[in-house]
């Protein structure tokens, strides 16, 4: 009974890296079209998706994140830094297989392309990876 | 009258090759020797736990190996209470090292497949050392084994880093010469010093380097002959050169043999495997990235195998997330 | 029950301490070789890319990673049907001898030899090379220079002399230039004559002066021998069949590295993390020695028991004499150092043959053909005995399964066997004196004991449960006490 009542209590805790060009104007957007999505994300601007250090991501899910967001410019010609968007994906791609080997669920960190038009979209992202982290679990680090 | 220099080497979990690499400052070790009592050094001399015990006022107690059992924890103690700069000698004591590696499993884990199941060990009371034992009232229970491995820094708070697996002549000669600057001048060494520099392996290394290191596609170094003038990782072998600090003379490199590692990476990194994901992804065909689906990128970078054992493999004790987790599946 | 710790054993490689239990008169009950190090090798190999083994292993020691790096070489070799190239194989024989020297020496003279040419009876602080160094500086900075010379030929040849990188599936990675060639060649040269000095000093000084301590029945055992012989049953470090002679030197078992498993078994005890190793066939009869019991012997003191000659000339002179001196098969342990010198002459001499050879200095160092087999078993003669590698892998080549036979695991038994005795014979109306527990420890330095080698493996903290059996074998009693 107490483990039932933990996990419908529980309210997943998801760091969101968004870069500023597309992804952040689209989270913009969805707030200014009020748009509803779960209060369960902290959104932090990057100029760059390409920005994201994979060491941010390791950081966020040790201090309390259950899950990590990147959010990015479409591939392949949106990225107003021209590429910095494929090197996202690419390490993203590594990390996952890394975070299989230490034994975290690499679903915890999901990519998006994510325009600044697509508000829509982004309230989408953020309803269905918070249910999915709902129905997962807190992650519980050793 | 030159003052002695008093010394203890304590080791950990080690191999031994960091007290073979001091052993082999060869004809330099005797002028260790003249200028120092070494109080404490159980591969060379026969003092005993009780002989380290009643020491006091150590000048630099020399810390080799990392922390794998209780005893390894009580002789870092022991050591820290009683010296005046505690130095952390070897990638072990520095980051974890190779044992580092144990952290995939549990003790019990481990334990299980040393005693148990290893095809040529036959045990069917399934015996496993280290539970309490006793013969007529004696105890002679061994050491057990902490819960994780960790690197000397995680236990007592650490003075000098000397990085190395082992550590060269030439920074164990930088760290003698510190040694004496403190006997004979009193300059005391700044705490937090890391004997080795800042750079990265890939400013001493001695290959080609093009303008831009593409990678099409990953090679293991079994698959065929590596070319000894280029840069490894343009040819598409993983070589950790870019997250590894330069103290070693790039021998591997020499002996065509891509790096691993072994000497930790430069100072300010949080997390050695993170940052090289970074790196070697981003290699992944560069010059060609808009000509290629996003699918077909991916499946290029999930060539590379092991991201743990190749990345992490002598400092995953150090690392951000440095043991083996138990997350749920869906 | 008064018990003695000597906490911890010194001057060798590794964790360990002896405890000793007297009873009320003083007499010793029995006493305990306890090794108290652990790794866990054979569990994180697994998942690891094969080829990159040779590399890992290393890490297992630091006094001989050489030994590790070769056995793990061919191992990998084998897991990928690949057939080293002549020359490959004649640059790892080279590599491997100069490595044999640096073990050899480094045990020789900073482990062992204190207790010789200092006094076994020596203050605690005056038993090292250290000490040795003040009193006779001359003879230890060339022992030192020795060394460095020595070292340079692993870096030569493995990148570095300390964990070494060379070996690659079917070869090694770089090949040997002219000038690299004939450096070693001046190296080996001269080391071979410092050697002549060193075997007429053991002959002609420390075997007289110490002939009471050799030949003592406290440093004896009779236990069968193994150790890989080349073609006609000669020295070999790194290739050959496996033999096995008993105590009369009659050869029992001849086998190949891939069918050890029938031969060796491992037993594990509660007081220590390194296992005791028997011969399967023979059996475990308890610490005892003699035929019946399945406790066999490595190292140089068991190479030089199975072979029956040496294909070098001075080397086989020098055996001769040994020979003469101990017996065939030798049991005294102490002839262990005697026999380290041998094959440090050895490993001059063989270095000397292989470098002159014509195609030392060729470029064709990998083969690159060979059908994938996915498993592989790696036998070589590390410095301080037989060493077994075997590795399973999936068919993307990561590592399923490792399984580790170490040369000092092999000699536990012994060694535990060696120390009961040493501690029953020397200690009497429980006195104990700075020289007799010296003493004691001897009896181990002898073997050259590689304690990180022989505990690869990891235990923790488990349920505790006690059996309790009657002398039928039958199960009595069982009790359990909680989790982790």
């Amino acid at each position: 009974m107490e483990a039932v009542k933990e996990k419908e209590d529980f309210e997943p805790r998801i760091t969101a890296f968004l870069c500023r060009w597309c992804a952040y104007a689209g989270a913009d957007l969805a707030g200014v079209s009020r748009l509803e999505y779960p209060p369960n994300i902290i959104p932090i601007m990057v100029p760059c998706s390409g920005r994201i250090d994979p060491q941010f991501i390791l950081l966020a899910l040790k201090n309390g994140s259950d899950g990590v967001l990147i959010g990015g410019c479409h591939t392949p010609n949106d990225c107003h830094y021209i590429s910095g968007n494929f090197k996202a994906l690419k390490r993203f791609a590594l990390l996952r297989k890394y975070l299989k080997q230490l034994g975290i669920n690499p679903n915890r960190v999901r990519l998006e392309w994510i325009s600044a038009t697509e508000g829509k979209k982004f309230s989408q992202v953020v309803k269905e990876f918070t249910e999915f982290l709902k129905k997962l679990g807190p992650l519980k680090l050793r | 009258m030159k003052k002695q220099v008093k010394i203890a080497i304590v080791a950990g979990a080690s191999c031994g090759g960091c007290d073979v690499a001091i052993a082999n400052l060869h004809e330099r070790l005797l002028d260790v020797v003249a200028r120092s009592d070494i109080v404490f050094w159980h591969t060379i001399a026969d003092f005993k736990k009780e002989d380290l015990e009643k020491q006091r006022n150590i000048d630099f107690g020399i810390f080799i190996g990392s922390i794998r059992t209780e005893e390894h924890l009580e002789l870092a103690k022991i050591l820290r209470e009683r010296c005046n700069f505690l130095i952390a000698f070897g990638t072990c004591a520095c980051f974890g090292g190779m044992f580092g590696l144990g952290n995939v499993a549990e003790r019990y884990e481990l334990l299980k497949v040393g005693y148990i199941t290893t095809p040529s060990t036959e045990n069917p009371r399934e015996v496993i050392p280290g539970n309490k034992f006793e013969v007529n009232g004696v105890d002679l229970t061994l050491p057990r084994l902490t819960e994780w491995c960790m690197p000397l820094n995680k236990v007592v708070n650490v003075d000098i880093f000397v990085q190395g697996c082992p550590p060269i002549e030439e920074a164990i000669d930088k760290f003698y010469e510190t040694i004496i600057a403190y006997a004979d001048n009193g300059v005391a060494p700044e705490r937090g010093t890391v004997i080795a520099g800042g750079k990265t392996l890939c400013d001493i290394c001695p290959r080609e380097k093009p303008e831009k290191i593409t990678i099409k596609r990953f090679r293991r170094v079994h698959e065929g002959p590596i070319d000894p003038n280029k840069c490894l990782l343009a040819q598409g072998i993983i070589c950790l050169g870019p997250i590894t600090i330069a103290a070693c003379n790039a021998a591997c490199i020499r002996a065509n043999m891509p790096c691993r590692g072994c000497f930790g990476p430069p100072p300010d990194v949080l997390d050695r495997a993170a940052k090289f994901i970074s790196t070697i992804a981003s290699l992944v065909e560069i010059e060609n990235e808009k000509l290629l689906s996003d699918e077909e990128l991916i499946k290029i970078v999930e060539e590379i195998e092991d991201p743990l054992g190749t990345f992490h493999r002598f400092t995953f004790p150090s690392g951000l997330i440095n043991k083996k987790q138990e997350d749920a599946e869906e | 029950m008064k018990v003695i710790k000597i906490d911890p054993i010194t001057r060798l490689e590794g964790e360990a301490r002896i405890s000793i239990l007297l009873d009320d008169n003083g007499k010793v009950k029995d006493a305990f070789f306890q090794v108290m190090e652990f790794r866990g090798f054979e569990r994180f190999c697994r998942g690891r890319p094969v080829e990159e083994m040779p590399r890992i292993v290393t890490r297992i020691c630091g006094v001989c990673p050489w030994a590790h790096h070769m056995a793990s070489g061919k191992t990998v070799d084998a897991v990928f049907g690949r057939e080293p190239t002549e020359t490959a194989k004649k640059i790892r024989e080279i590599g491997y001898c100069a490595h044999m020297l640096d073990s050899h020496t480094v045990h020789f003279y900073f482990l062992a030899v204190p207790d010789l040419l200092v006094s076994p009876d020596a203050e605690r602080g005056q038993r090292n090379v250290a000490y040795l160094g003040k009193i006779a500086p001359e003879v230890v900075k060339e022992i030192l220079r020795q060394r460095r010379n020595i070292t340079k030929i692993e870096t030569i040849i493995g990148g570095k002399s300390i964990h070494p990188v060379c070996n690659v599936p079917g070869g090694v990675s770089k090949g040997l230039s002219e000038e690299e060639a004939k450096e070693i060649e001046e190296y080996a040269k001269d080391t071979l004559k410092f050697l002549d000095i060193w075997l007429e000093k053991w002959e002609k000084e420390i075997l007289t002066k110490y002939e009471d301590l050799i030949y003592s029945d406290v440093y004896h055992q009779e236990t069968y021998y193994m150790g890989i012989v080349g073609d006609g049953n000669t020295l070999n470090f790194y290739d050959g069949d496996i033999r096995v002679v008993d105590q009369r030197g009659k050869e029992v078992f001849r086998f190949k590295p891939e069918d050890y498993l029938n031969y060796i078994s491992e037993r594990v005890e509660e007081w220590s993390y390194t296992k005791f190793p028997y011969l399967k066939p023979i059996g475990w009869k308890g610490l005892v020695d003699g035929p019946d019991s399945g406790i066999y012997r490595v190292g140089p003191l068991g190479r030089l028991n199975v072979i029956d000659k040496i294909s070098t000339e001075k080397a086989q002179e020098a055996y001769k004499r040994y020979i003469e001196a101990g017996g065939k098969p030798t049991h005294f342990s102490m002839f262990y150092h005697w026999a380290r010198i041998i094959e440090m002459i050895y490993s001059c001499e063989r270095i000397l043959e292989l470098i002159t050879d014509e195609d030392i200095t060729s470029k064709d160092t990998v083969n690159y053909d060979g059908d994938f087999v996915g498993e592989g078993v790696g036998v070589v003669e590390a410095p301080r005995g037989i060493l077994y590698h075997h590795y399973k892998t999936d068919e993307k080549g990561l590592v399923e399964m490792a399984n580790l036979i170490i040369p000092t695991t092999q000699n536990n038994p012994s060694i535990s066997l060696e120390i009961k005795k040493a501690a029953q014979k020397l200690i009497s109306n429980g006195e104990i004196s700075e020289g007799i527990l010296n003493r004691i420890e001897m009896a181990f330095r002898a073997y050259d004991p590689c304690l990180a080698c022989s505990t690869h493996s990891l235990p923790g903290g488990l349920p505790l449960i006690v059996t309790v059996y009657d002398s039928n074998g039958a199960l009595i009693k069982e009790i359990r006490r909680g989790g982790k």
